[in-house]
């Protein structure tokens, strides 16, 4: 089986973020794969162990992004595409990402190489946007599963579990199909030293849109960040003092009468 | 010309979601600001005899499967509530119609003749104004709370019946609805009310269950039970009930975080709540800068006092 693996580089959980003035943001230069993404990672490289085939791992992204795909060659992928072209500077910035100009480059690079199963993360962690998977498969005219919590090849299909609305269902998919990994899915590997030290030193491929046959003109901005806030989520807290029942009633009684939130 | 900003209302076991009424009320003024006319698509019959209360043009897709459904050729703008469902196929929608796609908006209003919409950035931390490439179809959809639910203008709308196309290649072997199903998903709440490790055992949520009850009982409104990823990590509640950064963002009227430290991860998933109550037995815990109001105790004496008080109130 071909599976390839969208993955994106993102800032680390704990960077810091600053607003320098109402349209410029900073983030602290930290950075790591986004969670989800090392779910996708790890479930192509089980299918893969299971069934036999290769793993790719692509993402789209400046240079420093090529990291990312040094984690997945350390944990085991057979090749890695890291896709970056001036022209889409202005869409995937430090800070947000045009999901439909990235889902192009995606959709473009999928039909390049070949596949007959896509996997990437939920979400990724920055953004939250969950968007870059689906567009792919539409644009791909591809079924598609977002949150799996289980997969299991089957001969030309994949059958997968996904929790919705409290209910859990079982799919089965005929491929080619894209799978979006949900949280539960798997408890990825770490890597093996060995590999590390290899990925450490492996050249790791650039692709421009030219490579792709993309033109530059299908990279446009369809959603744009005008300006920033970093919001305070501090509160000002009043502590209500007393025994369990005094303080319970004292509380009932102040979110009725000056919160009117009961 | 597209001429129609299109909401998508989802029921959710017979009842129209909460989230679908508030965007469905919020349609009409946003369409006329913008000179469009507010219209719906609708996931089954129920959905579709409720939005005809609000807009004059339905179209009830009847068979609406996993998910291709083109979009209306007059759809100007498409709004959906934040959901599952919407979040597979409002962004297939925009991709096969080369659209502007933004998800789980915090605001959305119309400035200057055009949609601008609200969102958190870099999970949370930061919080991005948003503008659309002109003359592209607009799929958006707002999260629960950003719009009030008002009661049907009185409009009787056209139903139109379309079958929705088929997803190929897509099979659905079996679903099993869990036994707690029928509840409020925390994002629907008006009350949450969460718990964290403070509450010792998945047992223990029962005192929890127990104030929730009462309070929907109380206010007649929509109560949900939340939990910290400690608790879902120890599997006493499930993931869906996660508030959080890598859980759900919730903006109920009222908050209650039981047993909860009150790391920023947490509260990344809280700061839209109109008020927020803390109650820990640690005085220092973190969670009491970013609450309104704290009770410092063990939260099995204060819960059920909580809950007999309010009970009495
Ligand atoms: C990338 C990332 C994403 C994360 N996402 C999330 C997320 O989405 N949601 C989330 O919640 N966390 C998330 N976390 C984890 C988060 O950092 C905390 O570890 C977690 O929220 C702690 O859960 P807790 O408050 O229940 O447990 P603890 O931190 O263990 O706190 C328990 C609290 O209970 C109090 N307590 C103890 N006994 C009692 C008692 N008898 N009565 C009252 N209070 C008592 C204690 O004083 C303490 O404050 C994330 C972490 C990372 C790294």
């Amino acid at each position: 089986m071909k599976i390839l693996v969208f993955v994106k580089q993102v800032p680390d959980t704990e960077a810091l973020v600053e607003a320098l003035d109402d349209s410029s943001l900073k983030v602290e230069e930290k950075f790591e794969m986004s969670f989800f993404d090392t779910l996708a990672v790890e479930e192509a490289l089980r299918l893969k162990e299971k069934h036999g085939g290769t793993v790719t791992a692509v993402t789209v992204g400046p240079e420093r992004a090529g990291e990312v795909l040094r984690t997945c060659l350390a944990l085991g992928a057979d090749s890695v595409f890291r896709i970056w072209d001036e022209a889409l500077a202005p869409v995937v910035t430090d800070v947000f990402t045009d999901s439909l100009s990235v889902a192009r480059v995606l959709a473009a690079v999928a039909k390049h190489l070949g596949f007959d199963l896509i996997l990437c993360g939920k979400q990724a962690l920055d953004d939250d946007a969950a968007a870059v998977g689906v567009m792919t498969a539409a644009l791909l005219e591809i079924p598609f599963v977002t949150a799996v919590t289980s997969v299991k090849a089957e001969e030309g299909s994949i059958r997968v579990k996904q929790k919705r609305d409290g209910a859990e269902r079982e799919i089965k998919c005929e491929l080619p199909a894209l799978l979006s990994a949900e949280k539960g899915l798997n408890e990825p590997r770490q890597p093996q030293v060995m590999k590390v030290m290899k990925a450490a030193r492996a050249k790791i491929d650039a692709m421009d849109l030219a490579a792709l046959k993309i033109q530059a003109d299908a990279i446009i901005s369809t959603v744009k960040p005008v300006s920033f806030t970093v919001p305070d989520k501090a509160r000002s807290i009043s502590i209500i003092e007393g025994e369990p029942a005094d303080a319970a009633a004292e509380l009932v009684r102040r979110l009725r009468e000056e919160r009117q939130a009961l | 010309m597209p001429d129609k900003l299109y909401v998508i209302v989802e029921s959710n076991g017979g009842e129209i979601r909460s989230v679908s009424r508030e965007v469905l009320s919020a349609a009409r003024g946003i369409a006329g600001e913008l000179g469009l006319t507010a219209a719906a698509v609708a996931t089954n019959a129920d959905a579709a005899s409720e939005a005809a209360k609000y807009v004059t043009h339905v179209v009830h897709l009847t068979n609406a499967g996993l998910i291709p459904t083109p979009l209306p050729e007059d759809a100007a703008v498409v709004l959906a509530g934040s959901s599952p469902l919407a979040r597979d196929l409002l962004p297939y929608l925009a991709a096969a119609s080369a659209g502007c796609y933004l998800g789980d908006c915090t605001a959305l209003r119309v400035e200057a003749g055009v949609l601008v919409a609200e969102r958190p950035m870099l999970g949370g931390k930061a919080a991005g104004t948003f503008a659309f490439e002109p003359d592209r179809p607009i799929v958006v959809s707002v999260r629960a709370h950003v719009f009030a639910a008002s009661d049907p203008p009185g409009v009787s709308g056209e139903i139109i019946e379309q079958a929705a196309v088929e997803s190929k290649g897509i099979e659905v072997l079996s679903s099993d609805r869990a036994a707690e199903d029928r509840r409020v998903d925390v994002t629907e709440g008006d009350i949450v009310v969460a718990g964290g490790r403070g509450l010792k055992s998945a047992d223990n949520f029962a005192v929890l269950e127990e104030l929730a009850g009462t309070l929907a009982n109380a206010t007649g409104g929509a109560v949900a039970v939340g939990a910290s990823r400690a608790v879902v990590d120890a599997k006493w509640r499930p993931y869906e009930e996660q508030v959080g950064k890598s859980g759900k963002s919730v903006a109920p009227k009222l908050y209650f975080a039981v047993g909860i430290s009150g790391q920023i991860h947490h509260i990344l998933g809280i700061d839209r709540a109109q008020v927020v109550v803390a109650i820990n037995s640690d005085p220092d815990a973190p969670i009491f800068k970013y609450a309104d109001y704290g009770i410092v105790g063990d939260a099995l004496q204060v819960i059920p006092a909580l809950t007999e008080a309010i009970k009495s109130a």
